[in-house]
């Protein structure tokens, strides 16, 4: 029993850290620029795509392939807001439906250059390890890896660098900020870029696993939405704790009662939430 | 005066507006739809229909299309993706029935078709249908053209349990339509064989990560693992962290397809070898009759991805259809229908005919009865074990 529960436990990994880095990435966006990105799973998908690209297509090794894809993702970010979204201002309606809209227009833009069809991506690494009982494939073991280091890196970067304060300046109170001298505007595009490098990145790790397709991105925007939402929107913290909940909620519900119960389990997890704690388990009152 | 006149132009105008209008095609347009999915999971088979159906409607239509009552018709081709979504694909039958002005539909996967058949029936629009799932099959102008359901299960299990004398199994299916139905028609076919189904699961369509269901289903102890019928690339991902997971026990679809075995090699390596499916068809070119290899050379010049067995679904979608309207020399749907019904058919090289009557294991009324390959990958190839022809049917070429 005890092994099946380690399983689970390794599973719930896997899981919950993919959520948690599409769910940092929209939970920077939210905090900084005020903005529900309806398009970051799209992003996730073509950071996915762009890798395929790189490796399979114009046969780049495979770190240059990643790094290429997540550095070229981010750029693409970066002039997305530049040209995109900073004209908009703080016009939430519409950036939402604007985003929403480019995620359908990214989508239908990959089926038409590669088609729907799913497609395999070689990996890195394969083979598995078996430690104590409990499998695990290299493949997955470097997602758990790299997603700590990423995690570790944001904390780092937004808590110990001078870009870092300045854009916890910039979410705790943008005129202020300005009125220090920060550029609100270099800020956004900094978050815009991270967010955007962060769903690439994930997109990277788990494409040798999974595969990619066009609508790939649909469920990793969900999930991670639910991750933030359980946390406290635009809390980094919280979006991690979120992101944990929601993997081993899914894990351990799959396994032990119901796969097609634990995503209803989960989603009630998240109404739960917003009825009785809107802020979300760590996230503050909004003044 | 002015309110009489005011009233007639109304009037007019009206009736104008209430009374049928010819369809819009030309005299001389046969005009046929395909519904199908072509992006996701289930893009293969989406994919590999519509070149078949545009392949063949390019060269019937480069002969000078089809004669029927002493004109000729050229086809005319519309395509749509439902994206394996049933609203989606409502919307587009919507489309092609109203806009299109289609006489003809070709679709597949009974989640995406049932919301719209009791429109296509009241219409009298005949459809090729080449999904699992026994409920397409009471609508009158639809016909099935895989031996799906119980007779296909009862094959694989019969397979099963010859090769590998097994007792207890797990099954997995996605959380839909002709996974709901698919679970039945196996439960059956399994209890047929003496084969008992400890778990039977299901899980959410779009899921890529199925370490949870796997777990939960090899924690029964099964003796083998059996997918009913996931995508082909939920296929090669369940055997791949099945594998994983250190699952060392026989893994077979009951009436799932697999993935060319280039794309399963490629996605799950190793793992694909000796997973054990059926299908009516097969890239298996030993097997081939002399119009499939035709075909299949023919996919090799225009596309450069794995040739793909089930585009021989299309290329019958098409075949039948085509030769109906010639026996029937009509375009009359009741009378191509009875056509359908009562007449043999050569398509691809295989006579073949839709089931009218219980004798055989296929004789359900308008699901073609068909020949069925029992599969296995080998050495990273497909290759078939076993030929079965109901009675009836042959191969001709």
């Amino acid at each position: 029993m005890g092994l099946l529960y380690a399983q689970i436990l390794v599973n719930a990994l896997v899981l919950s850290l993919t959520y948690i880095l599409i769910a940092l990435g929209l939970t920077l966006v939210l905090s900084v620029m005020d903005i529900l990105n309806f398009a970051h799973g799209a992003i996730y998908m073509l950071g996915a795509y762009i890798f395929y690209t790189f490796l399979m297509k114009m046969d780049f090794p495979y770190f240059v392939s990643a790094i290429l894809a997540i550095v070229v993702t981010g750029f693409l970010g970066v002039v997305l807001e530049k040209y995109v979204l900073r004209r908009l201002g703080t016009a939430h309606l519409e950036v939402l439906v604007l985003t929403f809209g480019l995620g359908m227009v990214l989508e239908s833009l990959i089926t038409v250059i590669f088609s729907g069809q799913p497609l395999p991506v070689t990996g890195l690494f394969s083979g598995v390890i078996t430690v104590f009982g409990v499998t695990l494939s290299l493949e997955r073991l470097s997602i758990i890896l790299v997603s700590i280091v990423l995690v570790g890196a944001l904390f780092f970067f937004v808590t110990w660098t001078k870009e870092g304060r300045a854009m916890r300046a910039v979410t705790q109170n943008r005129v202020a900020a300005q009125l220090q001298g920060i550029d609100p505007h270099r800020i956004s595009a900094l978050c815009f870029f991270i967010a955007c490098a962060l769903a690439a990145a994930s997109g990277v790790l788990t494409a040798p696993i999974f595969g990619i397709e066009p609508t790939m991105g649909l469920t990793p925007l969900l999930k991670g939405f639910c991750a933030m939402i359980l946390g406290g929107l635009g809390n980094i913290t919280g979006c991690v704790m979120g992101g944990f909940i929601l993997g081993f909620v899914v894990s351990f519900g799959s396994t032990l009662i119901d796969p097609t119960m634990a995503d209803m389990i989960a989603f009630a997890l998240v109404l739960l939430i917003l009825i009785f704690r809107p802020r979300g388990i760590i996230g503050h009152v909004q003044k | 005066m002015k309110k009489v006149l005011m009233a007639l132009v109304l009037a007019i105008w009206a009736v104008f507006l209430l009374t049928p209008k010819p369809a819009l095609t030309a005299p001389e347009e046969i005009r046929i739809g395909l519904n199908a999915t072509m992006s996701g999971a289930g893009a293969q088979w989406g994919i590999a229909f519509d070149r078949a159906n545009r392949g063949r409607i390019e060269e019937i239509n480069k002969e000078g299309g089809l004669m029927v009552g002493g004109k000729r018709y050229t086809i005319k081709y519309f395509r749509y993706d439902n994206k394996a979504d049933p609203p989606t694909s409502l919307e587009n039958a919507k489309t092609l029935i109203n806009v299109d002005k289609v006489n003809f539909i070709f679709h597949h996967a009974s989640a995406n078709i049932l919301p719209y058949l009791p429109i296509t029936s009241e219409k009298k629009i005949i459809s090729m249908d080449l999904s699992v799932g026994s409920k397409t099959l009471g609508w009158p102008y639809n016909f099935n053209l895989l031996p799906a359901g119980t007779g296909r299960a009862e094959q694989a299990f019969k397979s099963f349990v010859k090769k590998f004398g097994i007792k207890k199994v797990a099954e997995i299916n996605p959380d839909n339509e002709s996974g709901q139905v698919t679970k039945a028609e196996d439960g059956m076919a399994a209890k047929q064989q003496g084969v008992e189904i400890l778990t039977s699961l299901f899980y959410t369509p779009g899921t890529t990560d199925f370490y949870p269901i796997l777990t939960k289903s090899l924690i029964a102890k099964p003796e083998m693992l059996v997918l009913g019928v996931p995508s082909p690339r939920d296929v090669a991902l369940i055997v791949k962290q099945a594998r994983e997971l250190g699952w060392s026990g026989p893994i077979g679809g009951a009436q799932c397809v697999a993935p060319p075995a280039v794309t399963f090699a490629q996605i799950a390596g190793k793992a694909a070898e000796g997973f054990m499916w059926s299908a009516p068809y097969s890239t298996d070119s030993n097997f081939w009759t002399k119009e499939e290899a035709a075909w299949a050379t023919y996919w090799k010049e225009h596309w450069t991805d794995p040739f793909i067995a089930d585009s021989f679904g299309g290329c019958r979608q098409i075949g039948f259809l085509a030769e109906a309207i010639k026996k029937a020399d009509s375009l009359d749907p009741d009378k191509i229908v009875r056509v359908l019904e009562t007449s043999n058919f050569v398509i691809l090289g295989w006579k073949m005919r839709f089931g009218v009557t219980p004798d055989c294991y296929q004789g359900r009324p308008r699901s073609l009865v068909s020949p069925l390959c029992l599969k296995t990958i080998k050495d990273g190839k497909e290759m078939v074990t076993e030929l079965i022809l109901p009675t009836g049917v042959e191969k001709v070429h």
